[in-house]
């Protein structure tokens, strides 16, 4: 390990050495704000648009790798992602004098308007902050090349997304239910197909394979009322009938479900919020800027976030349809309380294990080794949509608090919270282990 | 103060656009007569506010009835409106279409929410009663359902708790009847449901009893000193919390004289139809007499529409008619859904209008999509009624909602994007939800169950919302005029102005206290025609017309006769009726009614059963191809005919769907003995969708070629190949199983001997790529060899979509040429020259369709072989023509590898693909980048240009002719020319053909196996028509001879196949997912 290490350091410093031959003295103070609103601003686009959590992460992440590659290319204190990510190569070199902030923001845009479906509202934003960043007297040549680079960075790491199978997969079978009483149902109200079944056979992006986090099996079915399985159904239905205040707005806090619908008799309606990897991305930015991190640390702590988050998911979903189980509420209408609902909306796929605690858990490592143990914080992120801030003492207190909040909203046995937050540690603690973004 | 401008706004469209509209109204059949002109200032206003809006009370737009009647006997129809949040209100004809407003100085009383309105003499004392709907017991409101009994002065007394009817829940409507024929009049009261749809439940919560929905039967014993009593649940009514009830019909559908009753539930809950004992007691035969019906059912309407006189049914649905918000609405469920409620146990439903066409034998065909009046966007009320009095009966249609909750992009996007605090109200929910009025609409009847759609045309293409609606001949100048409850705008009067034919309007005294002869059938012959109507007064929505029969006689001079069948078992006959006038009828010379005795059943199950039922896989084709039109994975079972083990009895071969073993069945001297040799269930896994017996190596049995099929494996997978099981001394064992190397999704074998070596050969026709629909797959021949082996011919191929092949002497030289059909290809003839087959097909022009089936014999008895194709059939809401064809676009628009099959059809002339955008963003991601909401999606111009765009590169067009199934005359001259198959051949796929000998009579017999339960839920079951039968005489001509339906049998037939049964031909008919079934067919009765 340390040996690769070093070599990557090697080659890392000759291109440091290179550029900084070039330094560019007309370049402007681009606020790292254009990067953080940037982020926000595809946030908001992934929930329009409606996108299921593993394929919002997958958005977050191209874009905000581009932006670090381009950093990471031109600050002697980072290093490349490239030969570290599965399939990723080097960047194409800029040409001529660039201002890497803008070639950054300009490529995080275009990137991010790739992978949604509402264009205009991604080149809408981009275009008002190039006219903005402009207005900082920035030098037209300079400007050009960046934008240049920033075109050139996107068209690649685009290239690099195109082989990750996504696409691919959007023609692959959709779920079967089956009749096994085991297997998973479509839930109310929706009753939604089961989202993204071959979400395992999309590409990782750092980590071996999608079964490489494969968790303990789940508790065997059994509705005899003396087994596991029937107690930790229980579990679920007696927690959910007797939440103080406290855990109901646990639960609520770190809903982020993406699609919940409403259905009054003829009228439906969707109420739409962030994803779990939205709501982390949003952790991500508050952690940046208590720490007043730069244009360079903050694009690496999006990227690091977006890679745990998106590797989580594969992980977790590579589990989901492995077990295909069945969710507390169809086994409690069926064999307990007919009339019973979750807190939450039950969100439409399989149980075993809960995506929010494999990734809570991946993405809470990945921060803590950039900002440390004990770093406390307050999480306003759900603000934006009615809910109320939270103050935690670190990032796996508040991983730990996503994990629970499953159970509190009756959408997750425990051994789903339990062994996914164990799942998605080990997960995020390889990446961290392996991804050298520092020069040391 | 926003609430007032908005109303403001809305009205002042209204009235620029009538009056826009009046000038060009001058020489139309209708005229709005204005509330100043009329008097008939009434109008439903709706203030929503933050506790009673749509999101708190669901059915809160659902809107108010009219009834009609004369309830002071003057000779003259009074008008009375039930109003949501105005007042109810009764309005005296006067005359000239001028009303004056009674309802203070009548003591009608206001009521609550109310809803339906009937007028009945309750009490039969020969003076119209009226009962008022209520909705109580929900969110504070606790009025109970009214009922004003005349004090034949003008003046009316509220009574219902007295006569036991003050009923207090979701009341929609109420209809007087008399079911058990004692000679008064007995309520059926309708209730909806506010139940909430969040959990489905399963179809036997429709067993339990609910106190606010669900509907109510009430007895009326004040005969015997008792009020109306409540007999629900003894008559067998369902009366739950899944009763949506928003319609309601009561007719006498079996013609027993026995009055039944129609329910139209909403959402999920099945309709009803209750078939009337006789013993005081229901039947609920909805799911047996119907293939299907509406999905979100609203109003109802029942009359005999084709002039057979079967009283047929209309129900209504929400699906609309603009292409442009066709394409933003949501309609049909997702597949996912769709499954779900039948797991539950619901029937099959359809987000569209139905025409019901009564075949008169405990079977309906609904024929709307073919009829053109099934997709009229919100629709309330249905009306027949003979606007021309041409003598064909019309259809009207009350519409619009003021908030449509169906706009997807209120659902998806326009909704919010937070919770709990940021909550908006419900008002302002209800606010953003959009709103359009639209014109009722107006079908003339053009015979043929066809409609034109005459809104424009009758002057009626006024925007409204509108609800309850009546007709009635108002100012008693001879035709029938048209007044319809509005929201938010004043009721519509429309006087028809138009030329009118002769009339008759008929009333009935039968003289007991069932005063005005409510269930009273009249039929009334002229002119050749039949026309029925019944005494039923609760018809549209929430609405009740005069106990009155009004039928239009067109040119005819007299009524040749009219037949009146009175409630109970009396009929009386009047001939030579003059016309133009009102006849009012009395019991007199009356005989007892003969009912008809059914002929000899066509069709009947034979004495040698075939015991054995098609289990179709579970496997959805819609799970990876989102866009195909129909299941490729359903085309089995596969059927064979011959006599196996060399006893000179035919036997028979049945194979069956994936994981389910093919069977034989030997015949012996009483019956057939079922047998599945090792070897079959061997086999089980592959899907047997065609087979047939040949003797293969010539050594004097019959081996059996079996085509494996289905849309769920790749090509080149095993469970493709075809196998060929050799015969040795009368058993198929395990080592005389050969497999045959091609792998495709086969479709068809036909057995010929092509090239007269004695040896039989094989066409193989291959029916798709599977998980690409479009792609034309490659059709074969099997050669054989001479040593019992086919060989793949690589000299000829066939490429299509083949469903079919048939072999026959095209060219009449003597040898054996080969027609092809299949989908998106012409019927094509592959002529045989010196025993091979041309590569260059003769092509029948204007014949590319979505060929199910081919026959060849000699139809006509000219010496040649002539051709019978059998289609989808027309009764599709796709509609094609040379000029307007169904399109498919095929090409890979996103670049994953996956060709992507856009199927475009013209509406309302637009161009626009018939899946919906949900299904486009599934199947192409890309899509949701170039459309980023529904309503740009609604609103682009040339859509097939945009989504060419979307990748120019490459990219294949197929086009469709027709969906009619036709026989082809062949000439003789190496020509053919198309005629269409009669009638009832077209309401459904004909699937297979059976072509008999040529009978005594000098006619070939034919039997057409239909319908396809394979469609995607757009187009829907087709369940029309399960199969006809067919005479071909020796001039050409084919005629109907009958039809399954008739003789009781529904079901997806895939095989007719002829069985030899003690040296008698019987029939094998068998189903797809359904039962095999052996028939005698009785030709001579």
């Amino acid at each position: 390990m340390r040996l690769k290490g070093w070599l990557i350091f090697m080659i890392g410093c000759a291109g440091a050495v290179m550029f900084s031959c070039e330094e560019a003295p007309k370049n402007v103070d681009v606020s790292v704000d254009y990067m953080h609103s940037s982020m926000q601003n595809l946030t908001d686009v992934i929930v329009h648009d409606i996108f299921s959590p593993p394929v919002a992460a997958r958005i977050y992440a191209y874009p905000s790798i581009g932006a670090y590659e381009i950093m990471a290319a031109t600050d002697s204190s980072y290093r490349s992602l490239a030969g570290q990510l599965n399939d990723l190569t080097s960047i194409p070199q800029p040409e001529g004098e660039v201002d890497p902030e803008i070639a950054a923001v300009h490529a995080f845009n275009l990137l991010g308007k790739k992978y949604i479906f509402s264009e205009d509202r991604v080149m809408a934003f981009h275009d008002s902050i190039m006219t903005d960043i402009r207005k900082l007297g920035v030098d037209e040549e300079v400007y050009t090349n960046s934008v240049n680079w920033g075109d050139a960075v996107a068209a690649h790491i685009a290239e690099w997304s195109n082989l990750d199978n996504y696409s691919e997969s959007r023609s692959f079978m959709k779920h079967t239910v089956s009749s096994d009483p085991d297997s998973w149902q479509p839930t109310p109200p929706a009753y939604m197909e089961a989202i993204e079944p071959h979400w395992s056979s999309i590409r990782t992006f750092a980590i071996d394979s999608a079964d490489q986090f494969t968790p303990e099996r789940p508790t065997a079915f059994n509705v005899d009322p003396e087994s596991q399985f029937y107690k930790e159904v229980m579990e679920v239905y007696e927690t959910g009938k007797s939440l103080d205040e406290e855990q109901s707005e646990i639960a609520s806090f770190w809903d982020c479900n993406p699609y919940v619908m409403n259905v009054h008799g003829h009228v439906m309606f969707a109420t739409k919020k962030i994803t779990p990897g939205g709501h982390w991305m949003g952790i991500a930015k508050i952690a940046a800027q208590l720490d007043n991190a730069d244009f360079a640390k903050t694009v690496y702590t999006y990227a690091l976030t977006a890679i745990a988050l998106s590797d989580g998911f594969i992980s977790c979903w590579d589990e989901k349809y492995r077990s295909n189980l069945i969710r507390p509420e169809t086994v409690i209408n069926r064999y307990i309380d007919e009339e019973w609902t979750p807190l939450l909306q039950t969100p439409p796929f399989p149980e075993y294990t809960s995506g929010h605690s494999v990734i809570s858990g991946a993405a809470g490592e990945a921060l803590t080794s950039i900002y440390g143990e004990n770093f406390a914080f307050v999480d306003s992120t759900e603000a934006k949509y009615g809910l109320p801030i939270r103050s935690f003492e670190s990032f796996r207190d508040a991983s730990s608090e996503a994990a629970i909040s499953r159970l509190y909203g009756g959408i997750h046995y425990r051994p789903a919270i339990d062994n996914g937050i164990t799942q998605g540690r080990a997960l995020g603690n390889y990446i961290v282990d392996k991804l050298q973004f520092r020069e040391e | 103060m926003n609430k007032i401008v908005f109303t403001c706004i809305l009205a002042a469209v209204l009235f620029s656009c009538s009056s826009s509209q009046e000038e060009q109204r001058e020489d139309v059949r209708f005229r709005l007569v204005s509330a100043v002109e009329s008097g008939l200032n009434f109008k439903n206003q709706l203030q929503p506010d933050e506790n009673w809006n749509i999101i708190d009370y669901l059915y809160y737009y659902n809107g108010a009835g009219v009834s009609v009647g004369d309830i002071n006997n003057d000779g003259l129809p009074d008008l009375f409106f039930t109003g949501n949040e105005v007042d109810n209100r009764l309005f005296l004809n006067q005359g000239d279409l001028k009303f004056r407003d009674i309802t203070g100085e009548s003591s009608i009383l206001p009521g609550g929410w109310s809803t339906g309105s009937t007028m009945a003499d309750v009490n039969g004392d020969g003076w119209l009663d009226i009962y008022v709907c209520q909705v109580g017991r929900y969110r504070g409101r606790k009025e109970r359902n009214q009922l004003f009994i005349n004090n034949q002065d003008g003046t009316f007394t509220e009574m219902a708790a007295e006569y036991g009817l003050d009923f207090s829940g979701l009341s929609t409507q109420a209809a007087f009847f008399d079911y058990d024929l004692d000679g008064d009049l007995d309520m059926y009261l309708l209730n909806h449901s506010v139940h909430s749809v969040n959990s489905y439940g399963p179809a036997t919560i429709r067993q339990e009893k609910d106190p606010m929905a669900g509907d109510r039967l009430f007895r009326n014993d004040l005969a015997t000193g008792g009020v109306f009593t409540d007999v629900t649940r003894n008559a067998g009514i369902f009366s739950s919390q899944i009763g949506y009830g928003l319609g309601l019909a009561i007719t006498d559908y079996n013609n027993d004289g026995l009055p039944d009753i129609y329910v139209s539930n909403d959402f999920h809950e099945n309709d009803y139809l209750y078939r009337n004992l006789g013993n005081g007691k229901f039947a609920e035969v909805g799911e047996q007499v119907l293939g299907h019906t509406s999905r979100y059912s609203m109003g109802n309407e029942t009359g005999d529409l084709n002039g057979d006189g079967n009283i047929d049914l209309v129900t209504l649905d929400m699906l609309p008619g603009d292409p442009s918000i066709l394409r933003k609405s949501a309609a049909e469920d997702r597949i996912e859904v769709s499954e779900i409620k039948a797991n539950y146990g619901y029937g099959p439903q359809f987000v569209r209008n139905a025409l019901q066409i009564n075949s008169g034998h405990e079977a309906f065909s609904d024929l709307g999509v073919m009829a053109g009046m099934y997709a009229t966007d919100w629709s309330w009320g249905a009306l027949i009624f003979d606007m021309e009095y041409d003598g064909k009966p019309d259809l009207y249609i009350t519409n619009g909602i003021v908030r449509r909750p169906n706009d997807l992009d209120y659902i998806q996007y326009l909704a919010f994007t937070s919770r709990k605090s940021l909550d908006p109200s419900d008002k302002e929910m209800t606010s953003r939800m959009p709103g359009l009025k639209i014109p009722n609409v107006a079908f003339h009847n053009q015979g043929n169950i066809s409609f034109a759609d005459s809104t424009t045309a009758y002057g009626l293409n006024v925007p409204s919302f509108s609800n309850g609606a009546v007709y009635s001949d108002l100012d008693r100048d001879g035709d029938l005029d048209i007044v319809v409850n509005n929201i938010n705008d004043d009721v519509f009067l429309w006087e028809n102005t138009g030329p009118a034919g002769n009339y008759l309007e008929i009333e009935v005294r039968p003289g007991s206290s069932n005063h005005f002869g409510v269930g009273s059938r009249i039929e009334l012959y002229a002119a050749g025609q039949i026309q029925v109507r019944e005494i039923f007064t609760t018809r549209g929505f929430m609405s009740s017309v005069e106990p009155l029969a009004y039928f239009g006689l067109g040119d005819a001079s007299k009524a040749d006769s009219i037949v009146v069948y009175w409630p109970g078992n009396e009929r009386q006959k009047i001939l030579n009726a003059d016309l133009n006038r009102r006849l009012t009828i009395v019991p007199e010379n009356t005989e007892k009614n003969i009912r008809n005795k059914t002929n000899t059943p066509l069709l009947t199950t034979s004495s040698f059963n075939v015991d054995w039922q098609h289990k179709e896989n579970s496997y959805r084709d819609y799970k990876r191809e989102p866009l195909i039109p129909y299941e490729l994975s359903m085309e089995g079972p596969a059927a064979a005919v011959g006599d196996v083990n060399g006893d000179g009895r035919d036997d028979i071969f049945v194979g069956g769907a994936h994981g389910q073993a093919s069977v034989l069945f030997l015949q012996e001297t009483g019956g057939f003995s079922k047998t599945i040799p090792a070897v079959f269930t061997g086999d089980a896994e592959f899907e047997d969708v065609a087979a047939e017996f040949l003797d293969v190596d010539l050594d004097g049995d019959l081996d059996l070629y079996v085509v494996s099929g289905g849309n769920e494996y790749a090509e080149g997978s095993e469970m493709l190949s075809d196998r060929l099981y050799i015969n040795r001394n009368g058993t198929f064992d395990r080592a005389s199983r050969v497999l045959l190397p091609e792998r495709l999704n086969g479709s068809t074998v036909s057995i010929n001997d092509l090239n007269g070596d004695g040896f039989p050969d094989a066409f193989i026709g291959v029916r798709s790529v599977p998980g690409s629909y479009g792609t034309f797959a490659t059709s074969y021949l099997l050669i054989n060899n001479g040593n019992g082996e086919l060989i793949r011919d690589e000299s000829f191929s066939v490429e299509g979509m083949i469903t079919d092949a048939a072999w026959f002497d095209a060219d009449n030289d003597g040898d054996q040429d080969l027609c092809v059909v299949g989908d998106w290809s012409p019927i094509r003839i592959f002529l045989n020259e010196n025993g091979t087959l041309t590569d260059e097909p003769y092509e029948v022009s204007g014949t590319r369709g979505w060929w199910r089936s081919v026959a060849a014999v000699d139809l006509d008895n000219d010496g040649d072989d002539d051709l019978i194709a059998g289609n989808a059939g027309l009764n599709m809401k796709l509609k094609t023509s040379v000029e307007k064809p169904v399109e498919l676009y095929l090409n890979d628009i996103d670049g994953n590898g996956q060709p992507d099959p856009v199927i475009f059809y013209w509406l309302e002339g637009q161009q626009i693909p018939f899946a919906s955008k949900d299904e486009l963003d599934k199947q192409v991601p890309v899509f949701k980048k170039q459309f980023s909401s529904y309503q740009a999606y609604a609103d682009a111009d040339d859509l097939p240009q945009v989504i060419r765009q979307m990748n120019p590169e490459g990219g294949i067009v197929r086009r469709v002719d027709t969906f009619a199934s036709v026989w082809l005359e062949n000439a003789g001259n190496g020509t053919f020319s198309v005629s269409l198959l009669p009638g009832e051949t077209q309401w459904s796929p004909v699937q297979d053909i059976f072509v008999g000998k040529r009978q005594v009579k000098g006619g070939v017999p034919v039997i057409l196996g239909a319908n396809s339960y394979a469609m995607n839920i757009a187009i829907g079951r087709m369940d029309a028509m399960p199969g006809s039968l067919l005479l071909f005489d020796e001039n050409g001509g084919p005629e109907l001879t009958g039809n399954f339906l008739e003789n009781g049998i529904q079901g997806d037939f895939r095989v007719v196949k002829p069985v030899m049964v003690n040296g008698e031909e019987q029939i094998l008919l068998v189903r797809n997912n359904g039962e095999a079934e052996l028939m005698n067919v009785n030709n001579n009765r």
